[in-house]
């Protein structure tokens, strides 16, 4: 603990749907992340009933590291996002929250940066941004590309949130923040990060961006078909009218 | 204000700019192009969004390396787990709750 300084301690949200391959490396990336800069965290996994044995990984991994810093919350199936946060949130005792994708392609290391950034001018959000100078992706085609551009600078353009990565889910929240925003936000899917941001916005919250890579490992499998598109367009049209 | 309201009450006002001017008396081709104007006005933008995308997919960033480290992170992650005995042949038994 530093002298005459404020600590935070950071609670990082993991919603997970069959993540067992996955969340023993995550975890171990955490870990590591937070231990080697002395940092006080705690890792709060949301497992929507997984069929394919994540709790017992979680539950061996409490063994091996500790059950305080890693804490499982059950769900009794798939009920979305938004929710999966409320649920994470009261069980969450850190002043600050990460929300991030459980799969590995938000790596652990950028979370020093986003702390960094939040610090600068005691932001209340920081986002991580693939459109930044420094950011990027990784394993997306000519196609996944155009989608994800596209979607991202019609929103903009309808929403003016003044984030460059409105359907990105690597953020950093003060707590008291993201349990504000997750009460109201109604939007599913891509839907609902940017919704997260516009009401961010609208509250008056700051909002500071540090730049992230995106790596995608299991490009084919999370193909944006039309059925996505057209989900991201509905949505797009709801917070034109709701917010 | 609602992100709705706030749009349509722009095209409120460019709508009632554009009627207040057509009541001018103008000469024909004048009258043409402001006729025309909201058409000019909505292909200029659509090429602005379009140029807008060329310009983001063109500048979105490839990293390989960025999964070439992923990859080499993820085996320290595996060999710490089977270290920790959290995989391997003789996993830990799980906590009971």
């Amino acid at each position: 603990m530093a002298k005459g300084k404020r600590t935070h301690k950071y609670s990082v949200l993991l919603p997970t749907y069959n993540e067992r391959e996955n969340i023993g490396i995550i975890v171990a990336m955490l870990v590591k992340t937070f231990e080697s800069r002395n940092l006080d965290y705690e890792i709060v996994i949301i497992d929507d009933n997984s069929p394919d044995g994540t709790q017992e990984v979680v539950k061996r991994l409490q063994t091996a590291y500790s059950s305080e810093k890693i804490v499982l919350r059950t769900r009794p199936g798939k009920l979305g996002l938004g929710t999966a946060y409320v649920y994470g949130l009261k069980h969450a005792t850190g002043d600050f929250v990460v929300v991030m994708d459980a799969d590995l392609s938000h790596h652990p290391k950028y979370i020093p940066d986003f702390i960094a950034k939040q610090a600068e001018r005691d932001a209340d959000i920081v986002s991580g941004t693939r459109y930044a100078r420094e950011g990027g992706v990784s394993g997306w085609d000519f196609h996944r590309k155009l989608t994800s551009c596209g979607a991202n600078i019609l929103a903009a353009t309808l929403l003016q949130p003044n984030v460059s990565d409105l359907t990105g889910s690597f953020r950093l929240y003060r707590k008291s923040v993201l349990t504000e925003l997750v009460r109201d936000c109604g939007s599913r899917g891509y839907a609902f990060q940017m919704e997260m941001m516009v009401r961010a916005r609208n509250m008056g919250a700051t909002i500071d961006e540090v730049p992230i890579v995106f790596v995608d490992r299991l490009y084919g499998d999370s193909k944006l078909g039309g059925a996505e598109i057209w989900m991201f367009l509905k949505g797009l049209l709801w917070l034109l009218v709701t917010t | 204000m609602l992100r709705i309201s706030r749009l349509l009450s722009y095209a409120a006002v460019a709508a009632a700019l554009w009627i207040g001017v057509l009541q001018l008396d103008l000469s024909g081709s004048a009258r043409l192009a402001v006729i025309a104007a909201p058409f000019a006005a909505l292909v200029l933008f659509g090429l602005y969004m379009l140029a807008l995308l060329a310009h983001g997919v063109a500048t979105y960033r490839d990293c390989p390396d960025e999964a070439e480290s992923l990859q080499q992170d993820i085996a320290w992650a595996l060999s710490e787990l089977t270290a920790r005995g959290v995989i391997g042949p003789n996993p830990l038994p799980e906590v009971s709750e």
